[in-house]
Formats: C-alpha cells, structure tokens, sequence
C-alpha cells in the first residue's frame, strides 16, 4: 500500500479539466462519427436530461481494460495458433477459427477500453453516491447515503498491476452494488474512508 | 448453561412461562418424532429382512452386500433420529428462544423474541400421522442462519408456541380472503399444464435409460409404434395432444388441490398476514405488515384471456427464490381487491361476503370503494418508440427462422424447400405480441405507491411502496440511446431487488423517479 495521499492524487477527481476528461459532452454533439460513443447522459428530446457524473475514472483504467480484454480473448487464439504450427495437416481448420476469433477479438480489445474511458465517471455528493458505467449498454445508478449498507475496496490482480482499486458500495437491493471500478489507489481509499464517515453520520435504516 | 434444569424435560405449558433467563425449563421435542424415526427406518428394514432371510439359499455375494448396504444405511439413519431427538432441547424464555443441539457438536442457538417476525408451521404427511409439525422462527432476514428450525414438536405445541411468540389471539383475525372451488377453472389456465403432461413420457424414457433397455425392445412400444405409423398422421397427432392435455389438466388439477387446499389469508390484529394453505402438506405463513413493501399481480397469457389473475407479496425477509403469494389464480377483480386489502392497511366491510358486486364495481371504474387497488391506478401510455423496439424484435426472430430453413434447404437436399413458411407463418403471432407488449407498457403514481406494468406471455403489474426505494438504475441499450428511451429501475430491499420501468422517454421517466422520490435523482438531472 503505498499511501501517498498528495495533491496530485487526490486533486484528480477534482481537476478533471483537461479537454479529454470532458469528452462525454463533446462527444455526445458528434453522433454522425463513426464509434462516437454518445457517452453523455440521457440526452432526452425535451427538457430533462441525466447529467453524466462529475468525475472520470483514471486514465490507466484504459491500460486495464485492455488487459482484461486480452485475458479473454488471447489464450483461444494463442493456442489455436501454437496448434496450427505443431499440426500442419490440419493447419488450414485451425488458423481460420484463430482469424475468426482475433479479428472481432482485435476490434474489442482496441475499442471497448476507450469507449468505456468516455462512459465510466462517478460523483459523490453530501447525499447520494452517483456513478456511470458499461459502453454499449450504458447504465447509471444512483443510491442515497441513508441506504448504503456497506463500502468496501476490491483490488483484482490485473487492476493491482495498474496501480487501481475499485469501490463497490452495496445496498439493501439483490439488484448488485454500485462499482466504481479503475480509480487511483489512493483516491479510492480515501473514497472509501469518506464515504464510511458519511454513512455512518446519515440516518438511515438502509433497507 | 449445563445446569441440572437443562436435563430435566418439562410438560410444554411451563415452557411459556415469564420466568427469568435462568429459571425457564428446558423441553424436549415430541415423543412422536421418536415413532416417526422408528416407523420410517423399520418400515423398509422389515420387509429386506424377511426376504434375505427367505431367500438367502439363493442370494449370491453382491445382492447380499447391496441388502446389507441398504440395512446398514437405513439403521444408521434411525440412530442419527433418535440422537436428534435424545439431544434436542429447547425453552422460550421472557426474552430469547433457545436451541440446543447435537451430540458431537453441540450447538446452542438463540434468538431475542422481539426479533423474531415469523413463525411458519409446516407438517408433511408422513409427521401429519404422527401428530407433528416443524416450526420456523424467522427473524425477517434473508439469513438462513439467523433463524431457527424446531422439527417435531406436537401440532398443538407449535400452535401454542406461534401464539406466545407472536402474541396473537386467534379469533380475532379478519379474513381477507379464501378459497373458493370455481377457482379451480383459473388454474387450469396456468401456462405450465402442457409441459406436465410431457413429463411422464420424459421420466418414462429416463428410467428405460437408466436400467439399459432400449425402447424398441419393449414388446408392447414396437407394437404400439406398429400401429401408430399404419394410422393417419393427423389422427395420431390428435391423440398425442389430447393425452398430453389430458395428463397435463388432471396433474395441474391435482398440484392445485394440494398446495392450495385450505386456502385462507387472514389479518391478523398484530399487523401480521398470515396465509394457511395445503391439503397433504400444510403450510402456515405469518407476514409482517412492515416487511411487505408492495404487491405483484402476474397474470400469465392463458390466465388473461380467462380474466384472471395472481397476487404475490413484495416483501423484504425473504430467501432467494422464496415468495409470499396472496392469492393463487382467481379472477381478476378478486385479485385487485385482496391487492386493495392488503395494501390499504384495514379490510373493507364486503370482504368476508360475495365480493363479486364491490368487484366488478372496482373494474367498471365508477366510484370505487375506499381502499381503490394501486394497480388500477391510471398508467401512463410509454413513447410510441417503445412500439418500434418491440416490432422490430418481433420480426428478427421469424426471419433468422425462415433464412435459416431456405439455406439448410439449399445446402442439404433431404430438407424440404417449403419450411421458410414457418417463419411467415410466425410473423404475425411475434407482431401480435409486440403490439400486445407496448399496450402493456404503463408506470403511473397512486398515492403511495409507484406502479408499473409490462411484459405479454406474463403480464406483470407491480405496485411498490415509495418509501421502500433505495435507489435509481437507468440502463440504455443503443436502440434506447437513438430513440430518445431509457429503462428506469427502481432498486428496493423487497422482492426481486429491482422494478423497472421499460422504454420510458428520457424526459418522462426522469421526472417520473423525480416525482416517485423526490431529491434523490434531482441534483443529477440538468
């Protein structure tokens, strides 16, 4: 655990003002583009529309994706290749299956990182915790401090190897906690630590 | 705790007594389980017995080591009953209900009493001959091991032992409803009944699998099968169906009876449901008032077009794929008053009486009686976009089904070219099913609920407490992102964690959690 809550660290959330972090919006007025995620809130016909969370997660969460991307997708076509070299009658059957699994394979490991960088935010405010995740299929959740039951930090190998954790923050519901997933380190423990203060300082019965 | 009272065992009246921690007596469970041990593992003993000793000039090796297997097995299953009964104590004092059990390892469970939100009497037929039921004291939460099983003690016991918990009396309950047989008709229409009438050729072929007989050597099947090729196929068809439904009917018939004998849900004076039912095996189930956040009426296709209905608790406390039913299919305006009466908080006058008047009242709209069902609240009508998703994911499937049988049958040439047909022929039943599905679509407020309503094959109309929601989830696929649609879930401690409001507008669906709870999703929202 290498605590070094310094300002850069825990400054990040809050500085997110780089013309990247802001791209949701930005990239929600270019619907035309190709692979343009439209990653802004629900932007609805009329009056209301879901504003995305404030914060974006870390810039390495993309490095992480990746990883997880290649963990699913590399060992089929690894071994499919390593099978084709060692069995050259049946070199042909292999190495197709190899293509049809590492071209779409390429295609995810390259875009669903990004597009999920665009999607994934989260924000914290006195009474509720709000947070935005997945790509194709996007959600936003919502879930007041009076009903938090518990918030823990998961470290998973890849994530660790990043240098990220990710906060789950879990409810009364059988409906899943809340993730944030890919934060810096630090942010996420102190994340934790004010997110334990403050329920434990908001009535509440959390069912 | 290893005093000499917890030795002594007590006659179950002193078991209630408010005497202090120290002084309650310990009781053992009924006399009866110790017969029930016995009958159950001698039963079967006596007759392997008989027969080995009969026999035993011609057993061989292995059939003696297989019936001293099974010897063996059954004898140890008595010894393990009689040392659960032997070790089993248990005692409610003025302020906790304990259990003691095991011999090896000893375990001792207790529960505060004011903890404790229901007592469940359950007896199966076999502890029904011997006069004897199991009780569950529940504490409300979904874990299992938070509660406590007393298994075998008298029937009066347990009723004894409910009422001291609970602390209810019981004529005082108000019946909100109760079986009545012409609902037999409405279960009949419940969308399983074909697939029981399958089930018996299934375990018939299982079984012939597992002893190793193929089915063609069976002489009366090639026989049977002789004579079914010789006939007219549409003759055969016929027959098949209506054996099929004819097994199907009488076993959904016979489930029915079974689990819905006795039917009765009762207010009981201490905010409490509770729900008796069962025929061979009873089951007792007390609700808090507290604990039940909603209500969700199911009305599967076949049930719908028979104006039916089911109504099942939204209740917090419960296991998994546990669930509190209100009323097993009845009709519809049944079905909406007993939602009324539960939700209401009091049972209106008519209840005990004929309702089918204040019924019908309630579903003709005019004037309905004061505690006016949530469900039929008026629902808004979703976004004629929804309608688009629906059409379009109706039209997907009959035309994969019929590509799929053009190209097998230009690739293989036994498959017959006319079976694309099946796809057009599908066409319209997925439309109808779409169009079916977006008349469905509705969320609306009543009062303190947030109701919503979806789905086709089952309908399901859901009424929840707005106080019980901890929570918004908006999901939106890349249809709904284009269409200007999103999915609003309301997630919640009770039932199924999670109600969702499907292909409202963006703008609709947040001013409607904005209205259902007002603040949460607000400071979100732009």
């Amino acid at each position: 655990m290498t605590a070094h809550p310094t300002p850069g660290h825990t400054a990040r959330p809050g500085g997110s003002a780089s013309p990247g972090n802001l791209g949701p919006g930005a990239a929600s007025g270019s619907p035309g583009s190709p692979g343009s995620p439209g990653s802004s809130g629900a932007d609805g016909a009329g009056g209301l529309s879901l504003r995305p969370p404030r914060h974006p997660v870390d810039r390495r969460a993309v490095g992480w994706w990746t990883g997880q991307a290649l963990v699913i997708v590399a060992p089929p076509v690894l071994v499919l290749l390593l099978l084709a070299l060692l069995i050259p009658p049946a070199r042909f059957w292999l190495l197709l299956p190899a293509l049809v699994i590492a071209v779409p394979g390429l295609v995810y490991t390259l875009v669903m990182p990004r597009w999920r960088y665009r999607v994934h935010r989260w924000e914290t405010t006195d009474d509720a915790v709000y947070a935005a995740s997945g790509w194709i299929w996007q959600k936003w959740r919502v879930a007041p401090m009076s009903r938090i039951q518990t918030v823990d930090m998961i470290r998973g190998p890849i994530q660790q190897m990043f240098g990220l954790a990710g906060v789950t923050v879990t409810t009364a519901s059988a409906a899943g906690a809340i993730k944030i997933n890919g934060l810096d380190r630090a942010l996420a423990d102190d994340l934790v630590e004010r997110l334990t203060a403050r329920t434990q300082a908001t009535p509440g019965d959390a069912t | 705790m290893n005093g000499p009272a917890a030795r002594t065992p007590t006659t179950p009246e002193s078991r209630t007594g408010g005497n202090g921690e120290a002084g309650a007596p310990w009781s053992r469970l009924d006399p009866g389980l110790f017969r029930l041990g016995l009958a159950r593992s001698l039963g079967p003993m006596a007759p392997i017995a008989v027969t080995a000793l009969v026999a035993r000039e011609r057993l061989n090796l292995q059939t003696l080591i297989t019936l001293g297997g099974i010897l063996a097995t059954l004898f140890v299953i008595m010894v393990i009953g009689l040392v659960r009964y032997v070790t089993t104590r248990y005692r409610v004092t003025a302020e906790r209900v304990e259990l003691r059990s095991g011999l090896v390892v000893r375990r001792h469970r207790s529960v505060p009493r004011d903890r404790v939100r229901s007592v469940d009497l359950t007896a199966d037929p076999l502890r029904r001959i011997f006069g004897l039921a199991t009780v569950r004291i529940g504490t409300g939460q979904n874990d299992e091991e938070k509660g406590l099983v007393l298994d075998g003690i008298s029937r009066r016991d347990a009723r004894l032992l409910r009422t001291a918990l609970l602390g209810r009396a019981a004529p005082a309950d108000s019946v909100i409803t109760e079986l009545r047989p012409a609902w037999v008709g409405y279960a009949l229409l419940s969308s399983w009944s074909l697939l029981i009438g399958l089930a018996p050729f299934g375990v018939f072929f299982r079984v012939l699998d597992a002893v190793g007989v193929s089915p063609a050597e069976v002489g009366s099947l090639g026989e049977l099968w002789e004579s079914v090729t010789e006939t007219h196929p549409a003759v055969v068809v016929a027959v098949a169906v209506a054996i099929v439904l004819a097994i199907g009917l009488t076993g959904t018939l016979l489930l029915y009876v079974e689990a819905w004998w006795n039917f009765r849900l009762t207010r009981e004076p201490d905010r409490t449901f509770s729900i008796r039912r069962g025929l061979l095996t009873t089951r007792s189930v007390a609700l808090e008032e507290r604990r039940l956040h909603g209500v969700e009426m199911a009305e599967p296709l076949p049930l719908r077009w028979g104006r039916g209905a089911r109504v099942k608790a939204v209740a917090t406390g419960l296991a998994e794929d546990e669930s509190v039913v209100l009323l097993p299919p009845a009709p519809r305006a049944e079905a909406h008053r007993v939602a009324a009466a539960v939700l209401a908080g009091h049972v209106p006058a008519e209840s005990v009486a004929s309702t089918t008047p204040a019924g019908s009242a309630v579903l003709a709209g005019y004037a309905p009686p004061a505690p006016a069902s949530p469900i039929l609240a008026p629902l808004a009508v979703h976004p004629r976009a929804a309608l688009r998703r629906r059409v379009s994911r109706a039209i997907w499937p009959p035309v994969a089904v019929a590509v799929l049988f053009a190209g097998l049958a230009a690739w293989l040439s036994w498959v017959p070219g006319s079976l694309w047909v099946a796809g057009a022929l599908m066409l319209p039943i997925t439309l109808l099913l779409a169009f079916d599905a977006y008349r469905n679509l509705g969320h609306g407020l009543h009062g303190p609920y947030f109701v919503t309503r979806y789905g086709t094959a089952r309908r399901r109309t859901v009424a929840l407490r707005r106080t019980g929601i901890i929570g918004w989830t908006i999901s939106r696929s890349p249809f709904q992102r284009r269409a200007g649609l999103l999915t609003l879930g309301a997630t919640t401690a009770a039932g199924s964690g999670i109600y969702k409001v499907r292909d409202v507008s963006v703008a609709g669906g947040l001013a409607f959690a904005e209205e259902s709870v007002p603040g949460l999703l607000a400071p979100f929202v732009r």
